[in-house]
């Protein structure tokens, strides 16, 4: 059991090296963008992908520390809200402290949306992890998306100086759903 | 020619519905063929008008049966203008035994689709009561009320019809189609509608045929790049209207872009009254109604506010200037929920419902824009549109429409901080922490703006709206209720203020975050002096940032926050009507408190060179002496400070003599030339603020003034 769960803190970090893990169904993308983030950063990074959560066992020194998990849903299938939350059961409850978000794909197409809005947002309130909304369809939107991450992961990465993950988390307000849920 | 073999091949489809007799319709490839072509040529094309008028007369006769029929209403996509004579048929088809109801089900869809096309509204609104006659026909209702919805004019309501609905609803529980065309007759004459509206503002009726309205919209678009002759005849009513003063102030936009923009013309039928009134209805209607189209200029419109009669689509105010005068000047609740429903509607197809493409952003961002200016114009935000802006913010990838969407947030109404922080503040926090300081900075004076309208606005408007109870203080009324706006404010002040440590934290104090944060501070040590708050709300501490960032303007205008920040207090402290007022979470002794040591402070720093050796151990400086050398203490003087050091050389060079113009320190005793000289280089806040604060320094300068 205990092999099978993602932990962020069991391997010695790289020296200057971030590592993001996309989890996502296939046919999302996810090497394409791991392309876009790779061609927006401005530190080492590492793009490692997966279909779903554990990882296959391998030898321990291969695979580098995962300092970030972004999990990948497309809201036009129903399988890939499924994929993430079957994968969520194998991570470590640290990586909910601002190590890992959610990316909600094809937002602009409601007629083909088959996963209502409410869903994911319970999702993250569950997790208390935040939901990026946005496509990969244009060139902007993918750079955005990926700026937006890229931020986080150099933060949770700690490749910035002075700042955790839980530094932003002190400006959030907790929303009334997560007060009555506490 | 293809081309005339393709119309050839459409005139002998036409020929084949209209003329041919019976139909065989199992295994008729000759059917199949011809309803391809027809389909096929009013998608690309759509039908002109004698085609409709030919065609319209089989389909609603249900002469084919059910399902051709329905086939053949829908391929009425009109190419220009829909005829009013194909409308008048349908109708009167409908009157008859001949159609089934799902013939007439389909028939009334039809209308609604093309109503914005239609070319003389005037005679479908006369006609269009004969349908109430179909109210009853349960598989009807909801497409009855919609279009009835549409056309209803203040004469058509009548008390008998309200019964008639009010009975309905007894029988068919709420439905909302009913509550629908009831909310407008009671927006026409409260007194004949006594039910309550619920307020929740539902759509009352959804789209069902959104891939029919697309169709015929996209036909129309295109046949408009087509060509512009074919649009002459359909602009007879604005070719009246020529004189060009008049389209301005309507804000008539060019024929060509007219049908794709979604707003609608300002457009009413010019009606002279042919229905007879009982004397009840005329006295109550009193006079004979203006149309909107009209009026001229804004005399006519003073002149005769009663009788004007609204335009038919009540969008078309973020069209015309003259409109929104009218709007704003008049404050009707029929005027204002008609505009609400619309811009309700538009707003969530557009932003909600629909797929969105990079093809239609031009669109959107337009309809935003005007939607801005008209707010702007009526100096608040509209609650329907707040709603919209709440369910977008959750979906929003941050990237569309941005500087529209920060101006709408803005200008939000006044909301429980609760709920402000789940669909406004939320959102916006998650794009904060997570972008560009150029984003940050946008985000920061979004909310600024935001506070300022609250201040500005908003509170003067809650508070004129309970106590007294006031109708009309604002054109578009809300529904919110009671909770105390202070607690809400200074909760938003707070949030605000955490978001900008962290964001200044996030990007090493990049000096045009500061500057945005100290803008918003700024505004927040004004609020009690300019717009009358009874408070003053000093933020955290992570202010004295601003001490030690190396640019000059930094200091200065943080000191110039502090002499706000005290003479606000100042004025709190005197003005004894406040002192009453309690505000939870708001502790005004140690407001004062923690703004003396800030006072202190950077007295202490900038002028009495101890720094960090005040002996004080709630300062905002407080290091541990052992870790500094004694000379440091001096190290945030005005002369040694890093972002004064130029100014200090610049002051050397000019006074001392070039060969050895010395150290800064010797500044030191010549100090109140050098902040001569720094206000000379427009630094004035720091002089200003040693003379409110060190009471020696004043009155040591006032006497030498006196003496000279």
């Amino acid at each position: 059991m205990s092999n099978s769960v993602l932990i962020p803190y069991n391997k010695v970090p790289q020296y200057q090296l971030a590592t993001v893990l996309l989890v996502g169904s296939e046919g999302l993308g996810k090497h394409g963008f791991g392309k876009c983030l790779i061609k927006n950063t401005w530190f080492y990074l590492q793009v490692r992908t997966a279909t779903t959560l554990p990882l296959p066992v391998t030898s321990d020194s291969s695979r580098p520390r995962i300092d970030y998990i972004c999990f990948l849903i497309d809201l036009t299938s129903r399988d890939s809200l499924k994929t993430v939350e079957e994968s969520l059961k194998h991570v470590d409850v640290r990586y909910f402290l601002g190590k890992c978000c959610f990316v909600a794909l094809k937002v602009k197409n409601p007629e083909k949306r088959a996963i209502f809005i409410e869903q994911i947002a319970q999702l993250s309130q569950q997790y208390k992890s935040d939901v990026l909304y946005g496509s990969f369809e244009t060139e902007a939107e993918s750079a955005f998306l990926a700026e937006q991450i890229l931020k986080s992961v150099e933060i949770a990465a700690g490749l910035q100086k002075n700042k955790s993950p839980m530094f932003l988390e002190c400006c959030r307000f907790p929303v009334a759903g997560e007060e009555s849920a506490e | 020619m293809p081309s005339l073999d393709e119309s050839n091949i459409f005139q002998d489809t036409l020929e084949y519905f209209v003329n041919g007799g019976k139909i065989k319709k199992r295994g008729n490839v000759e059917l199949s063929l011809a309803l391809k072509t027809l389909e096929d040529v009013s998608k690309s094309k759509g039908l002109t008008t004698e085609d409709i008028i030919s065609l319209i007369k089989v389909a609603a006769s249900g002469y084919h049966g059910d399902v051709i029929s329905c086939k053949l209403i829908k391929c009425l996509v009109p190419a220009s203008q829909f005829p009013v004579r194909a409308v008048e048929l349908g109708l009167s088809f409908m009157c008859t035994s001949k159609p089934s109801n799902k013939v007439q089900a389909t028939l009334l869809r039809l209308l609604i689709a093309v109503y914005d096309y239609i070319d003389e509204k005037e005679t479908v609104q006369k006609l269009g009561y004969l349908l109430f006659y179909f109210i009853e026909n349960t598989v009807l209702t909801p497409y009855v009320c919609h279009l009835l919805y549409l056309l209803t004019r203040k004469e058509d309501v009548r008390l008998y019809r309200v019964r008639k609905l009010l009975e309905l609803q007894t029988k068919l529980g709420p439905q909302p189609y009913l509550i629908g065309l009831l909310s407008i007759y009671k927006l026409y004459f409260p007194n004949l509608v006594s039910i309550v509206i619920p307020n929740t503002r539902k759509q009352f009726f959804p789209t069902r045929d959104r891939q029919w309205y697309a169709v015929i919209k996209e036909v129309q678009e295109r046949n408009q790049a087509a060509d512009t002759a074919h649009m002459k005849s359909s602009l007879e009513l604005s070719e009246k209207l020529q004189a060009a003063e008049l389209s301005m102030l309507h804000g008539i936009p060019p024929a060509k872009r007219r049908k794709v923009d979604p707003i609608p013309v300002v457009h009413s039928s010019s009606s002279k009254l042919t229905v007879k009134l009982s004397s009840r209805l005329m006295a109550m209607l009193e006079e004979k109604p203006l149309p909107f189209v009209q009026i001229q200029n804004i005399e006519t419109l003073l002149k005769n506010p009663d009788r004007v009669e609204l335009p038919s689509q009540m969008g078309a105010a973020l069209r015309s200037p003259l409109l929104q005068c009218f709007m704003s000047y008049n404050a009707d609740p029929l005027m204002t929920s008609r505009f609400s429903y619309w811009i309700q509607d538009t707003l969530c197809e557009k932003l909600l419902y629909s797929t969105q493409t990079p093809a239609c952003f031009p669109e959107i961002e337009s309809i935003l824009k005007k939607l801005i200016q008209f707010t702007e114009f009526i100096q608040e935000g509209i609650p329907v549109v707040d709603k919209v802006l709440f369910r977008y913010l959750q979906i929003w990838n941050g990237l569309d429409f941005r500087q529209e969407i920060f101006r709408l947030v803005s200008r939000c109404r006044l909301y429980p901080f609760s709920v402000l922080n789940e669909n406004i503040l939320e959102p916006l926090r998650k794009l904060f922490v997570r972008t560009s300081v150029f984003i940050k900075c946008q985000v920061m004076l979004c909310l600024s703006q935001l506070l300022q309208n609250y201040a500005m606005v908003e509170i003067p408007r809650y508070n004129q709206k309970y106590p007294e109870a006031k109708p009309g203080i604002s054109v578009f009324e809300d529904d919110i209720g009671m909770f105390d706006p202070l607690t809400s404010v200074i909760e938003l002040i707070g949030y605000v203020d955490r978001l900008a440590s962290v964001g200044l934290a996030l990007e090493n104090d990049h000096n045009i975050l500061l500057h945005f944060t100290l803008s918003f501070y700024e505004l927040v040590s004004t609020l009690h002096a300019r717009y009358g708050l009874p408070f003053v709300y000093l933020p955290s501490r992570h202010m004295i940032r601003a001490l030690l960032c190396d640019n000059a303007t930094g200091p200065a205008r943080l000191c110039g926050v502090i002499n706000s920040y005290k003479s606000n207090c100042q004025m709190l402290k005197d003005d004894a009507t406040n002192n009453e007022i309690e505000i939870p979470g708001y502790q005004k002794k140690e407001t004062i408190h923690s703004l003396n040591i800030l006072i202190l402070d950077l007295c202490d720093s900038l002028w009495r060179r101890k720094a960090f050796s005040h002996g004080r151990n709630n300062s905002y400086l407080n290091f541990d002496l052992e870790h500094l050398a004694t000379e440091a203490s001096d190290g945030l003087s005005l002369y040694l400070h890093q972002a004064f050091l130029p100014f200090a050389l610049l002051f050397l060079k000019e006074t001392q003599p070039k060969e050895n113009i010395g150290h800064p320190k010797g500044i030191k005793n010549v100090r109140d030339m050098f902040m001569e000289f720094l206000q000379r280089e427009n630094i004035g806040e720091i002089k200003d603020f040693i003379l409110n604060t060190i009471t020696r320094y004043r009155n040591s300068t006032s006497d030498t003034k006196n003496k000279v």
